[in-house]
């Protein structure tokens, strides 16, 4: 990923935040017949290896696991929240006309060699891991005993699980940083105004910009 | 991209349609480093090519159109996703044969990288791309590219550079619940309402199976 230095998302915390919090990762793989993409939700299991290891599963019938080059690093994006921005905003519009549009965004990439997992034992930990990490929050958290085991079983001989040990992680968050303070204060003011899709979220990361790197 | 045939979407229309829904995508490639992803705005020529074609712009410093330049690429769209929780499936308690999910509706076009490196095709995109998201964004007094001084808009044309996909295969995948009951389906979709998820509860309502059939 393109990463200017005024973008560049460098604090771990934050990345792995943002993985938290949009879990559903874009993995792309290489294989002979060009590049494989799967939308898998993941978890981070931010203690297992040097940089931490995502989690994941595919279905058994998913042809990924048995067309990828297993040498190859695969690619998992995670996309947050993003919004298209309009120099309308920009006070800097109506005194020197010096502005265009442009798109924030933020963004963590991991890049690692995807593994299967087939133990299963490692397998019901991970799917464990996986439903506490989205249950968390709601009212009465579904858990994995509450399904009948042998239901379970049978679900899990239908799939196989995937762990990429991440080699390399990168971040970019666009947040109007290379904007003057004043069209970045009235971007948020802008996004807040319009409330809709992810624009309340966008305006908190270019809020969040404008006080770590003002 | 594994697709049980209960998700699969081919339909042209309804891919072109979440595309231009969706215009932030991830452009895939595979170069020299190995493989990158870049998240940019597209525009969507649907007349364009058997399978519409798409354009974007990225900087001049970005290496990725130097890298991959006339290779195969894909850029993924998506729209709406979210997780599924049990605990809205009102026929959980009866049998509790039921585990999480997760709902997403995301297209890939594939097709070769062209690099157009010319002032004249970068002017026009990002002409088009500014009065499609200012029309969108419902400005009470759009901008236009004309509000800026001419040789600050010059300057900017020369460090981007554009790019051209016409899209040789095109797959979908919406994965809304369509395989559960409808009651389930209609659970699911009100949990999401619940915690404002209101774009994937519709896309699930969308998708669901009339009745009768």
């Amino acid at each position: 990923m393109y990463l200017p230095p005024y973008h560049r998302l460098d604090d771990r915390d934050a990345l792995h935040a943002l993985i938290d919090a949009h879990a559903l990762g874009t993995w792309v793989c290489r294989s002979a017949d060009g590049l494989i993409a799967n939308h898998i939700p993941f978890v981070l299991d931010r203690h297992a290896g040097p940089n931490g290891t995502l989690l994941g599963h595919v279905a058994r019938a998913n042809p990924v696991w048995r067309q990828w080059d297993a040498t190859a690093e695969s690619v998992v994006s995670f996309l947050g929240p993003q919004a298209y921005i309009t120099p309308g905003w920009y006070p800097g519009k109506a005194e020197h006309g010096r502005v265009v549009p442009t798109w924030n965004y933020a963004a963590a990439h991991v890049h690692g060699v995807a593994q299967v997992i087939e133990d299963g034992d490692r397998l019901l930990d991970l799917l464990t891991r996986l439903t506490d990490a989205q249950e968390t929050g709601h009212p009465s958290p579904w858990r994995v005993a509450d399904a009948p085991p042998d239901f379970v079983a049978r679900l899990m001989r239908g799939i196989v699980g995937i762990q990429i040990p991440i080699r390399h992680i990168e971040g970019r968050l666009k947040a109007s940083q290379d904007e003057a303070p004043a069209d970045r204060r009235g971007t948020v003011d802008g996004l807040h105004a319009r409330g809709r899709d992810a624009d309340h979220a966008v305006a908190d990361l270019v809020e969040q910009a404008l006080r770590t790197h003002p | 991209m594994y697709r049980p045939t209960h998700f699969e979407e081919n339909r042209p229309e309804v891919l072109h349609a979440l595309m231009q829904a969706h215009p932030l995508a991830q452009l895939v490639t595979h170069g020299a480093d190995g493989l990158d992803a870049n998240p940019l705005p597209f525009e969507l020529d649907a007349r364009a090519g058997p399978h519409g074609t798409l354009r974007a712009h990225v900087a001049r410093a970005n290496p990725v159109w130097q890298q991959a330049g006339d290779t195969e690429v894909l850029v993924i769209f998506q729209a709406a996703q979210g997780y599924i929780s049990p605990n809205w499936y009102p026929s959980k308690p009866e049998h509790h044969r039921h585990v999480p999910t997760w709902n997403y509706a995301v297209v890939h076009a594939h097709g070769v990288l062209r690099v157009r490196d010319d002032e004249r095709f970068v002017r026009g995109l990002v002409g088009r791309l500014t009065r499609e998201h200012e029309r969108r964004a419902q400005q009470e007094r759009p901008w236009r590219m004309g509000d800026s001084a001419p040789e600050f808009i010059n300057g900017l044309l020369q460090v981007i550079v554009g790019l051209e996909i016409e899209i040789t295969r095109l797959t979908g995948k919406f994965k809304l619940g369509q395989n559960r009951e409808a009651r389930d389906l209609e659970g699911a979709a009100t949990g999401l309402d619940g915690l404002g998820q209101h774009d994937l509860a519709l896309a699930m309502r969308n998708a669901a199976p009339r009745q009768g059939n």
